[in-house]
């Protein structure tokens, strides 16, 4: 997964801010999602939920369902591009 | 998020002057200069914008002179998108032939703000000194337009055009082109008030601002009436960092000997700049009436009056206009 090509993001406070230059549109995520944007770049929907298992006291089933939950979000706001 | 970095200091928005060269001449231009004298280098602008992305910056504004002069630009725009800035570039647009234009429009910038001077070329050209700059300006519009990058017109608004207001709206309209009317004339950034000849009348100010319905300034005791040391910052070509893009009164310092990202939280000019912005706002709140409701610039009253605490004469007349018009 990549970054799709018109946006933009900031980590301010502590969250992430998303810009989608193509729309104008912004997002503000919550710490876990901020952490999952963050380490998205570069990697696969099972390389995210490995980190996250790693990084965060969670059941890989949860962190799974999560990652999972997270990247259909993205898709559908057109956030992120398969690499 | 703008409460948030304001009290973190963190510079979200920031202009990088990339050259003073200009292949115009407006008369009322507030660069002191048209040349460089060891101006950034491509791989220095890129070291800054590292530490720009360090410092938590958000939106980077590419401005000049005229940045397409800078013989890396598109390298420089391409590595602040590369960074997941939010970049906006201002430009005459005179320089942007065909490829620049195909090279930009890959880039999403946020937008591309040109300045037009007049509806005509007798108008816009005179303010230009540059024979032929309208046309040319007209052309690399469409261009730009034509490849789909969103372009924002602006109208700085002066004694020499304000006749041709109506026509400026219409020329914008008839280009599909968002128009923003800037009625205030800064000083020189070296503080030659020389520039401030060229304001507009009192008339054209009042239809300014009737159709930019400025904010109104919602002012608390002990919060900064702007960005000043906090969430803005700017580096001029030669790598000086100010704590904005108006205040020029004292530099952080300069990047070819101390980084950015070491000088912005460490300077003390930073942080007495970010304590003016405080004084600032609780003595417009102690004056009150119109002048504590009224965008106001601490940089251009110390450049006009000698103390950013004493309120230039052109902040109170758009001050007094704008709260007339509110009624």
């Amino acid at each position: 997964m990549r970054y799709a090509p018109q946006v933009a993001w900031q980590i301010i406070d502590g969250e992430v801010m998303i810009v989608d230059l193509a729309s104008g549109q912004t997002m503000g995520l919550n710490p876990t999602a901020t952490w999952l944007w963050s380490h998205l770049d570069g990697h696969s929907a099972s390389e995210l939920t490995d980190e996250m298992t790693s990084a965060f006291d969670v059941s890989r089933n949860d962190a799974e369902k999560d990652v999972n939950e997270f990247i259909q979000l993205l898709r559908e706001k057109d956030l992120i591009a398969e690499s | 998020m703008k409460q948030k970095a304001l009290a973190a200091a963190q510079p979200l928005s920031v202009h990088l002057e990339l050259t003073y060269r200009c292949n115009w001449r407006c008369v009322f231009c507030y660069n002191p200069r048209h040349f460089d004298r060891a101006g950034l280098t491509g791989d220095e602008w890129i070291t800054v914008l590292d530490d720009l992305r360090f410092l938590g910056t958000l939106n980077v504004t590419i401005t000049g002179g005229e940045p397409m002069a800078h013989p890396e630009i598109v390298r420089i725009l391409r590595a602040a998108r590369e960074r997941a800035f939010v970049v906006r570039l201002f430009t005459n647009g005179t320089l942007i032939d065909d490829a620049a234009a195909d090279e930009i429009a890959s880039l999403n910038l946020l937008a591309v703000e040109v300045s037009i001077h007049g509806a005509t070329a007798d108008v816009h050209d005179r303010t230009t000194a540059r024979a032929g700059s309208f046309d040319a300006l007209l052309a690399a519009i469409d261009r730009l337009v034509a490849r789909n990058v969103t372009v924002i017109a602006k109208l700085p608004l002066t004694r020499w055009n304000e006749h041709q207001f109506d026509d400026v709206i219409a020329l914008a309209e008839a280009r599909a082109l968002p128009l923003q009317i800037d009625p205030h004339i800064t000083p020189r950034d070296d503080g030659d008030l020389s520039p401030l000849q060229y304001a507009p009348s009192s008339q054209a100010i009042r239809r300014a601002l009737a159709i930019a319905n400025p904010e109104v300034m919602e002012r608390v005791h002990g919060g900064a009436n702007c960005g000043l040391g906090r969430i803005t910052l700017a580096v001029d070509p030669e790598g000086n960092v100010y704590p904005c893009m108006q205040w020029r009164h004292r530099a952080l310092g300069n990047v070819r000997e101390v980084a950015l990202r070491e000088l912005w939280h460490a300077s003390p000019v930073r942080a007495e700049a970010a304590d003016l912005s405080t004084r600032v706002n609780d003595h417009l709140l102690d004056l009150g009436g119109p002048l504590a409701t009224f965008p106001y610039c601490p940089a251009i009253a110390m450049q006009e009056t000698g103390d950013a605490l004493v309120p230039d004469a052109g902040f109170r007349l758009r001050a007094g206009i704008a709260a007339e018009l509110r009624g």
